[in-house]
């Protein structure tokens, strides 16, 4: 999974929103790293529409325009679930490691700044 | 088509506050703006033109919404150059996915089946004689078969870095049409539509520059990998047309294909040969197509006759064939096509789309 899709897919498990909306939570989850573009954001929207991962929770008319609010479906929401999982197991596994490594250069390549190892 | 129009309103969409708290703006603005976001608008509508009719109808109002949100969240009175570049880019990328996506089942299916199929015979047939392939893809260094090893008697008496070069290129110029194929089984399927466009463009533009034009080959091999990118574009491709294949159709179309291999073999009369393979590769398609469900063999029959049409009408002309006539046979053949598939497109889409939207 694409990162823009799993941000998409976390923005609607807080619940259902609209384009807009999604595109501001992308922005704040990723801490302003990732700025969906309006093409990107529905040809995902799109997708994960066909897919039956997400769906239209209710439909507006605000000013006069059209907005679509959209929802996790259990699918997508498994899908999501999947995902983070193998991203959190990646992650364990990455810090294990690092951890290793740090325990193993202490004693060989001198002191290491109060904190490092943590 | 689909009945999701709102009602389109153009004064003063743009000071939508929308879920952004960025996106105040004081009086003053607001008043200067309403201006300026008619014609922002505008712009912005111009931009969503290069998406689908259906695309539009489903979203382009709402992205609409989005864009002049973000827009105003920006403070910006135009669209910015990478958002345009994006919006292009993205309705390009849709109108190439919904080439297929109207089209019924049946002829997508024999589309993904073409795409796995039609390269692999392509080579099969051609692994033993691939001058005409070698010309088209190296232009006039394929002619002359310097360092081509099946077309040089003392090829085995150039020096070793000759004969690599020249197997290299032996091994490349019979794997080319196959690579698509490999691109679309490892899931890679635009990149797969990719290579076979630049090989289309490339293999013409060779033949347009020299006789090689006139040739049957040629003629079959550019419609051969015309429907063949027309294939990648409107099914799923290679992936999906191996879940279709049969044990069954694989069993009758393995002898099938053994033959067409062993009649490539042989070598004398390299003209003779050409006819020989390509007539077995048709009578490996008959019999593979008549072991799929009858839909989907008629329609994936239909489809090699445009490739295999050009040795049809050089069996009835062996001799006074102008090669005008050699491309009005495929030529006709794909206008028969796309009516036929047009045709039994209509009947679904009446109910489709709408079904889609909601």
């Amino acid at each position: 999974m694409q990162e823009p899709t799993f941000l998409i897919l976390t923005a609607l498990a807080a619940g259902p929103q609209h384009g807009y909306g999604i595109m501001t939570d992308v922005a704040s989850i990723s801490a302003g790293r990732v700025r969906l573009r309006a093409g990107t954001l529905y040809t995902a929207l799109d997708r994960l529409k066909s897919d039956g991962s997400i769906d239209v929770d209710r439909e507006e008319i605000v000013d006069g325009r059209l907005r679509r609010y959209y929802r996790l479906t259990p699918p997508g929401a498994a899908i999501l679930s999947a995902e983070a999982d193998r991203l959190q197991a990646n992650a364990r596994i990455a810090a294990g490691r690092l951890k290793k490594l740090a325990g193993r250069t202490v004693p060989a390549g001198g002191p290491v700044p109060a904190g490092g190892t943590a | 088509m689909s009945g999701q129009d709102s009602p389109d309103s153009r004064a003063e969409g743009g000071e939508d506050p929308s879920a952004g708290s960025r996106g105040q703006l004081s009086a003053d603005d607001q008043a200067s703006a309403s201006g300026g976001s008619a014609a922002l608008e505008r712009r912005y509508r111009r931009l969503l033109a290069w998406y689908p009719a259906r695309h539009r109808s489903i979203y382009g109002d709402e992205m609409l919404g989005v864009l002049m949100a973000a827009a105003t969240a920006r403070g910006s009175g135009r669209p910015g150059v990478a958002e345009s570049l994006n919006l292009i880019g993205s309705g390009l990328r849709a109108r190439i996915g919904t080439i297929g996506t109207g089209t019924d089942p049946a002829w997508r299916d024999a589309l993904a089946v073409y795409s796995l199929v039609a390269p692999v015979l392509v080579t099969a047939a051609i692994y033993r004689a691939p001058w005409f392939l070698s010309f088209l893809l190296w232009g006039r260094g394929g002619s002359r078969g310097g360092i081509d090893p099946l077309t040089l008697f003392h090829f085995y008496t150039l020096p070793l870095p000759f004969q690599l070069a020249g197997y290299a290129k032996y091994l490349i110029t019979i794997a080319s049409p196959l690579t698509p194929v490999v691109l679309g089984l490892l899931g890679l399927r635009r990149t797969g539509l990719l290579t076979a466009a630049v090989l289309l463009s490339w293999t013409a533009l060779q033949a347009s520059l020299s006789w090689e034009i006139q040739a049957s080959n040629t003629v079959a091999f550019l419609a051969l990998l015309a429907v063949e990118v027309v294939a990648l574009m409107a099914s799923h491709g290679p992936q999906r047309g191996l879940r279709l294949l049969t044990w069954k159709g694989l069993l009758i179309a393995a002898p099938l294909l053994a033959l067409a291999v062993t009649a490539g073999l042989e070598e004398s009369g390299a003209f003779g040969v050409m006819h020989l393979s390509w007539s077995v590769v048709v009578l490996a398609i008959i019999a593979m197509a008549a072991t799929l469900a009858s839909a989907k063999a008629r329609r994936l029959l239909l489809l090699f006759a445009i490739p295999v049409s050009p040795f049809v009408i050089l069996l009835v002309h062996p001799y006074e064939t102008s090669a005008a006539v050699k491309y009005l046979a495929p030529a006709f053949l794909s206008l028969v096509t796309l009516f036929v598939s047009r045709r039994s497109r209509r009947k679904p889409s009446a109910t489709g789309d709408l079904g889609q939207v909601a």
